[in-house]
């Protein structure tokens, strides 16, 4: 240990501030690059396999009758969100977000609230308001507490309804599009309520849970997720290639910040293993550095790429998704630098 | 008296890919212990791979290197570093002294990569670098330094760990003619009696040791 000790600080001693400064400039820089290609081609896929991983049933049946399951869900296409003050401002209904709704009959909240338990980020399901989607909610700069206008677009006759938000639940864009669709969970009781008959007169799809045994011809969860991957799968493929792209020229900067600290570092590193040094610490030494580096760069990149996304599109990105591409650059960055100490220890 | 150092049938070449540079074959040496022994010839003959396989931080392609009655090549790599570390001190042409350390920092460095107290491992490198001449020097960086101050550092360095091995890759080979008898007194002085390799192109150095061995 006191081998390691002495050898990483005079190691560190002979590192130049400037040096790091920069390199972890040009990261940040190609990260950012590489941070936002992966957003912008992955996030569907992750948002859509992410919330129903989430979710805690057993099984479910779509389609199913009524009293099937112990849960039934439906779900109507046709809903719409805008700012609370729609109800009496037709302009505020022109932000409105097309949002799939989907219901629970009366005393199911609890299931209901097992059931997206998982997928809650905040708040939970109440009868007397909506749980609604992450990304529609930072859209119209809602929270738990405020209130939003729920309404139907294609039916005149509907009245538009103020309704507090109990609960925001992380996005889900069933139909795969780029986030411009969001979704609400409310109790069907308070759907009739706002707008007597409104549900019997539209087409809704009825999909049935179990949260214990699982009947037989019946989609279990994985299959679910092995679904929205098939579904994707056009997009999977351009997702791996464009982001193979970007992760390569993240690599690319990890290599050349590898290969400029082994400059700057041989005399020191050559000293060191003339005198006894195990010939190990000199890289590892690196790999510390260089993986500290790297954490701190993707971590950057994905917050910049993510502000970037929301400032310049209409896209919504979750902190989530700031995790999961930090992840794949440090996981990325990571891997070329252990490459190259094995190459160094095998060789000395 | 008994070798200290013994090479027997060693060969070493470079790989470079494909291509394959002998440098040496079936190449014999013994030291005995406290002898120097000076290697001379031309660049590329093999002297300092030779010191390098004497150090441990090379292995032999073939053959046995043998150093205080161990077999260099049947150690591990960690093994052949500790052992370096314990027993063997080199000098260098170009000094390799870590420009970012003072020269009291330099000298101390191998005591305390051995584990000795950061304390106690300066106050041995004062007075390695006193005995040197270098009294007044101490908390100068290499870069401050003349090369005949640095090459004395550098022997302050090698003495301080009482080394049972000394290896010298043409110790004075960057010095002006002035400073170069003046530097191989000092080490010569400075580490008397321990078991010495001296490699040099310059028959005048080699002329110092107790024997030389012609390589070419």
């Amino acid at each position: 240990m006191r081998q390691l000790a002495v050898s990483w600080r005079t190691l560190a001693s002979h590192l130049r501030r400037t040096e790091l400064v920069r390199d972890l400039l040009v990261l940040i820089a190609v990260g950012t690059l590489a941070a936002f290609v992966v957003l912008f081609t992955g996030r569907v896929v992750f948002d859509n396999l992410v919330h129903e991983s989430s979710l805690s049933y057993a099984a479910l049946v779509a389609d199913a009758r009524p009293g099937l399951g112990d849960l039934a869900i439906t779900s109507y296409k046709d809903g719409g969100v805008a700012p609370s003050s729609g109800t009496d401002d037709i302009a505020a209904l022109q932000r409105t977000v097309d949002a799939t709704v989907l219901t629970y009959g009366e005393g199911e909240l609890s299931d209901a609230m097992r059931l997206f338990g998982g997928a809650t980020i905040s708040g939970a399901l109440c009868d007397s308001g909506i749980g609604l989607d992450e990304a529609t909610a930072a859209n119209l700069s809602v929270g738990v507490g405020d209130e939003v206008t729920l309404w139907w677009p294609a039916d005149a006759s509907a009245r538009p309804a103020r309704v507090p938000v109990c609960g925001v639940l992380n996005p889900w864009h069933p139909e795969a599009n780029l986030g411009a669709r969001g979704y609400v969970v409310t109790s069907a009781a308070l759907v009739e309520s706002m707008a007597p008959g409104i549900l019997s007169s539209m087409a809704g799809t009825i999909t049935a849970y179990w949260f214990s045994a699982v009947p037989e011809a019946s989609f279990t969860k994985a299959h679910v997720v092995e679904s929205v991957i098939a579904t994707n799968a056009g997009w999977t493929a351009f997702v791996w290639l464009v982001a193979f792209i970007g992760v390569g020229l993240w690599s690319f900067g990890a290599i050349r910040v590898w290969n400029g600290f082994r400059t700057s570092l041989s005399e020191p590193w050559r000293v060191l293993l003339g005198l006894g040094v195990r010939p190990a610490l000199p890289p590892l030494f690196v790999l510390v550095v260089v993986t500290i580096m790297t954490v701190l760069a993707s971590w950057a990149s994905a917050v910049i790429a993510r502000t970037f996304v929301l400032s310049w599109t209409s896209l919504y990105v979750t902190s989530q998704e700031i995790w999961f591409v930090a992840a794949i650059l440090g996981l990325a960055a990571l891997v070329v630098s252990a490459s190259f100490v094995a190459r160094y220890v095998a060789r000395a | 008296m008994a070798d200290a150092i013994r090479l027997r049938g060693v060969s070493f070449a470079f790989r470079k890919g494909r291509r394959t540079v002998p440098v040496l074959e079936s190449f014999n040496l013994s030291v005995a212990d406290g002898e120097i022994v000076a290697l001379l010839g031309e660049s590329g003959q093999g002297k300092s791979t030779a010191l390098s396989l004497v150090s441990g931080e090379r292995v032999p392609d073939g053959g046995s290197v043998e150093v205080l009655g161990f077999d260099l090549a049947r150690m591990s790599r960690d093994a052949r570093a500790q052992f370096r570390l314990a027993n063997i001190a080199q000098i260098y042409q170009d000094f390799q002294l870590l420009p970012m350390l003072t020269a009291v920092d330099n000298v101390a460095l191998p005591l305390s990569l051995r584990g000795m107290p950061r304390a106690r491992a300066t106050d041995m490198a004062r007075s390695a670098l006193a005995d040197v001449g270098m009294a007044r020097r101490l908390e100068h960086r290499p870069g401050e330094l003349s090369g005949g101050e640095q090459q004395r550092v550098a022997i302050a360095r090698a003495v301080v760990c009482e080394p049972k091995v000394l290896l010298a890759d043409e110790p004075t080979g960057s010095l002006d003619a002035d400073r170069r008898d003046e530097i191989l007194n000092l080490m010569l002085e400075e580490l008397r009696g321990t078991t010495t390799i001296l490699v040099t192109h310059d028959p005048a150095v080699a002329g110092r040791a107790h024997r030389t061995v012609l390589m070419s």
